[in-house]
């Protein structure tokens, strides 16, 4: 149970910490 | 033989689906596809008023076509439409010409100040990405000016938006709670700031449920949004509106004016030779021009008629993606020797925010929608778009994850 648990917190780590950098990457384009 | 050549012009809501539809539908060998827009990304006119207001990022707003659409499928050029020579099956473009065999047209709306004197030299509107951040940084200096000038005047803080309907309220409302945060940073009392909305109807929000209209009122007129209904601007000043004529005439000043109050179809479609109704034209119920087999008019540029009732479905988002749909597969009919299918609008219904903590609308065959459920619904009709468009991914990256 806690090794089904520790994946599933850090699936949603990585979905927060992908969510957090692809938002601030996005001011950094070259938008023209 | 060479492969049949699409070309979809505009990335809006309307030529981005197309588009990504027939990237799906259509195999490299069937078709090149071709896709034209003037910037190099595509921008969620739905958020713009977030954007003027400032209470959204304009990169938020906007993302890389070439994100969302592939560059080794669709051909995409940047640059601006001028002309469509119908006759040479070609497009004249700023700085390049396009041959095509179909075409799609889609290519947004213009602002529309239905010739009301001073309107277009002295009101800001709200048309993208550009003039939406123009009115960001125009409020906020009006803010900065009064707090540092040794004689300030309230009226420059005011804020005048003309135009009563979907866009005008949605963008009060983002001001509602962006202006008090400005007071906030400027040190001003925000009983000094007026917030304005002037509609020439006997009551805003036209064609919306009376009770919705209501519930909009109520809402932003706590929050200090005062309300002009019936007011017919006859003139828009360097610093005023001007309503009403005579003995009964007004004149409200402001430091900041946004005209919201009307749209046409792109001005590129009269200077092509297609026939003009009210700034758009009204297509056959495939979605194709009258009288041309080969170009499609879809979005805010095409009336498409509700046999049924004897009036054009509303020009909304939802319509625009749901024309892409019918586009994308006649255009695949077409390609196939199969018969083409008239378009059906599917209404899910209509949610206006009113600032981030409120809104109202209706959902699924006229069920009413207020308040937090509503503001929750509105987030999951724009980030179903992004799904739509561009899968999980883009949601993580442009959608609005605070659901209440």
């Amino acid at each position: 149970k806690n090794g089904t648990l520790y994946v599933i917190l850090a699936a949603l780590a990585a979905i927060a910490g992908y969510t957090v950098a692809t938002r601030a990457l996005e001011d950094t384009r070259d938008f023209r | 033989m060479s492969k049949p050549k699409i070309v979809v012009l505009g990335a809006g809501y309307a030529g981005m689906m197309t588009t990504k539809r027939l990237a799906q539908k259509l195999s490299p060998e069937e078709a090149e596809i071709v896709l034209v827009n003037k910037h190099n990304y595509h921008y969620q006119t739905t958020w713009l008023h977030e954007v003027a207001a400032g209470t959204r990022n304009q990169n938020q707003a906007r993302m890389m076509i070439s994100d969302v659409i592939s560059p080794s499928r669709v051909n995409l050029i940047y640059d601006e439409v001028v002309e469509v020579k119908k006759d040479d099956n070609r497009v004249v473009l700023k700085n390049s010409e396009i041959t095509y065999d179909y075409l799609v047209i889609s290519l947004g709306f213009e602002t529309n100040t239905f010739g009301i004197k001073g309107m277009e030299k002295n009101a800001f509107s709200i048309t993208d990405i550009d003039s939406s951040r123009m009115i960001r940084e125009h409020i906020e200096y009006q803010f900065a000016k009064y707090s540092s000038a040794s004689n300030p005047k309230d009226e420059d803080l005011a804020i005048l938006v003309g135009g009563g309907g979907f866009t005008g309220i949605e963008f009060v409302g983002e001001l509602a709670e962006k202006v008090p945060e400005l007071c906030k940073k400027y040190d001003i009392d925000r009983s000094k700031v007026r917030i304005v909305n002037v509609e020439a109807m006997p009551r805003i929000l036209p064609g919306f449920n009376e009770d919705l209209v209501e519930y909009a009122k109520k809402s932003l007129s706590e929050r200090g949004v005062e309300f002009r209904e019936g007011g017919k601007i006859s003139e828009c000043k360097k610093n005023s509106f001007v309503i009403g004529e005579g003995d009964d005439m007004e004149e409200i000043k402001a430091g900041t004016i946004v005209w919201t109050g009307g749209v046409t179809g792109s001005s590129v479609l009269s200077k092509s030779g297609f026939e003009i109704t009210k700034g758009k034209v009204t297509v056959d119920g495939d979605l194709r021009a009258p009288g041309e087999d080969n170009i499609f008019i879809i979005g805010d540029c095409a009336w498409v008629m509700n046999e049924e009732e004897g009036k054009p479905f509303p020009p909304t988002a939802q319509a625009a993606m749901q024309h892409a749909d019918t586009c994308a597969g006649n255009l695949k009919a077409l390609l196939r020797h199969e018969p083409l299918s008239k378009f059906v609008f599917d209404d899910k219904g209509t949610v206006a925010s009113l600032g981030e903590s409120d809104a109202m609308g209706t959902v699924f065959d006229g069920n009413l929608l207020y308040g937090k459920p509503a503001v929750s619904m509105k987030k999951v009709i724009d980030n179903r778009y992004l799904f739509l468009l561009g899968g999980p991914k883009l949601i993580l990256k442009k959608g609005k994850l605070r659901m209440i």
